[in-house]
């Protein structure tokens, strides 16, 4: 249409105003938007926006706003406004009448040869930038997620709560992406009780939940280990006399094991030996850590009463593996637990920091297990410590 | 809070209009294109008038220029005019978007039931359009007669 890029295309301001967004395409957001599924047959959707608190370092009047994040099913990004000096204007092909009312401007009588014009119909001075995070997923749930006490009757099982919540609940009000959600719901070992409320097991819950399934594998002669796996139904029904919730148990199954066979009733699980010694190894620390705790002398001291000795720990943690793994039970499997050279009798503490006591280095070498979790520039001065001391 | 979905196409995708006069490279499929301008275009206040049932009908527009592309396929030249009322002219250029904008806005979720009642639990947003390119306006308007 070369006539009319010569007399131009008549412009003209819309007085009904769409209220609109501009929001940034990044590429990961654009090719899930353009991707062509139709969203009809997604049940969840599948890009959501979720508010979260204002993260707690913020500072000055913005510190009071809430923040948005715009979650797809494996990203999270935080949103953004981004204000613009420029006039941003959403226009759209505007029919002109035909015939023209005495209002309109003279100027408009001179186009009577184009019947297209655009018109402006909404208007922007700012748009909403995507910026990708990686929340601390796993510390966000261990805090919302409440710990579930086990299903004897000597403590409550849950702590009361005002509402309790359901994992899709959870999901809904925690601003990260699907994924990363159920990769940190699974490391907590987090499940729904057969009431729906979501928890997660105290280590002392997880021990027991082991032994139970170990007890019952070994009495009923249920091998973890067939070649096509077994199913976490043939397990529960073993348990079915005992009270654990059957999302626990599928938790711990899911821990211990790998999966063989997927299905649509249920998936095949085999053990996988290295795995599971580490898994149940570590919770036997935490649960020996959580113990300490309890007892308030969580605070390392200098020649205090040993509380588990080397060879009883890995003693109680051969007897709580199923029998094909006692064989791999060596405390350097165990990742970020650090162990100091001993006799292997001798006793050691646990504690919580790895900042070795001022006096470990002179008066007898009693051996530690710390988390190097915790604190490591610490746990790199010990080593440099035990390297001089070797 | 409950998360808001984000739908990536609207739930009544707006037509596509019948002509679109801009040059082929803008055209999206409900016709939006994106116009940004260094400065605002200054309206005279005029109150919609709706005395006869046609004009009831349009929704009232103020002319406001004419737009101008020298080059209408864009090929050789991404050159654009944009004439403002009788005296002024601003020139720009058809520039490609770093990121593409999406044109988001409320879906009308009048079907599933409830309406006002719902309140924030019914929000939901759609993606109207994805727009990658703008017709950018960065230099002072110039007089013409």
């Amino acid at each position: 249409m070369s006539t009319q890029a010569n007399t131009g295309i008549p412009f003209s301001h819309s007085h009904s105003q769409s209220p609109i967004r501009l929001l940034e395409l990044p590429p990961a957001l654009l090719s899930l938007v353009t991707s062509g599924s139709p969203p009809i047959l997604t049940f969840a959707p599948r890009i959501k926006i979720k508010a979260t608190p204002t993260p707690p370092n913020a500072t000055g009047p913005r510190g009071s706003e809430n923040h948005a994040v715009l979650c797809t099913p494996t990203q999270t990004f935080s949103l953004r406004h981004v204000h613009c000096s420029n006039s941003i204007l959403l226009v759209q092909p505007s029919e002109l009448p035909a015939s023209n009312s005495v209002e309109e401007d003279e100027q408009q009588q001179a186009f009577s040869l184009t019947s297209t014009g655009l018109k402006t119909v909404a208007t922007a001075s700012s748009w909403l930038e995507l910026i990708p995070v990686t929340p601390d997923c796993a510390n966000i749930l261990q805090e919302k997620i409440p710990v579930y006490h086990g299903w004897t009757g000597d403590n409550p099982a849950l702590p009361a709560m005002e509402e309790p919540i359901s994992r899709a609940q959870l999901l809904d009000s925690t601003p990260v992406s699907d994924a990363e959600f159920s990769i940190a719901w699974d490391a907590l070992l987090a499940f729904e009780t057969n009431d729906g409320v979501a928890c997660r097991p105290s280590a002392a819950t997880i021990i027991k939940a082991i032994s139970e399934i170990c007890t019952a594998a070994t009495a009923e002669s249920f091998s973890l280990s067939p070649p096509s796996g077994f199913t976490v139904s043939a397990i529960l029904g073993m348990l079915d006399d005992v009270e654990i919730p059957a999302g626990l148990v599928m938790a711990v199954i899911r821990s211990m094991c790998d999966r063989v066979a997927e299905s649509i009733d249920d998936d095949a699980w085999r053990l996988n030996t290295d795995k599971c010694c580490e898994f149940i190894g570590e919770a036997l620390l935490q649960d020996s850590m959580d113990q300490i705790n309890a007892q308030g002398t969580g605070i390392r001291r200098l020649n205090t009463p040993t509380l588990i000795t080397r060879s009883a720990f890995i003693a109680k943690w051969k007897a709580t593996v199923p029998e094909e793994c006692a064989s791999k039970c060596r405390l350097d499997t165990i990742k970020g637990w650090q162990t100091l050279p001993a006799e292997y009798t001798a006793p050691f503490e646990l504690s919580r920091d790895a900042e070795p006591v001022a006096g470990s280095s002179t008066t007898s070498s009693s051996p530690s297990i710390a988390p190097a979790k915790n604190t490591v520039p610490a746990k790199n001065k010990w080593h440099e410590r035990l390297g001089k001391k070797r | 809070m409950p998360s808001i979905p984000l739908h990536p196409t609207p739930y009544s995708p707006p037509p596509t209009p019948p002509s679109n006069p801009l040059p082929q490279l803008l055209h999206t499929p409900s016709g939006l294109a994106i116009v940004e301008i260094q400065g605002t275009i200054n309206l005279p206040q005029q109150p919609p008038t709706t005395s006869s049932p046609d004009a009831q009908q349009r929704s009232y527009e103020t002319p406001v220029g004419r737009l101008v592309f020298p080059d209408g396929d864009l090929t050789s030249s991404k050159l654009v005019y944009l004439y403002i009322g009788k005296h002024q002219r601003l020139t720009g250029e058809v520039k490609k978007l770093a990121t593409p904008f999406g044109v988001l806005q409320r879906r009308d979720n009048t079907t599933s039931g409830g309406g006002a009642e719902r309140g924030w639990e019914g929000e939901e947003l759609e993606i109207l359009e994805i727009v990658r390119w703008k017709v950018l306006f960065s230099q002072r308007p110039e007089p013409v007669s």
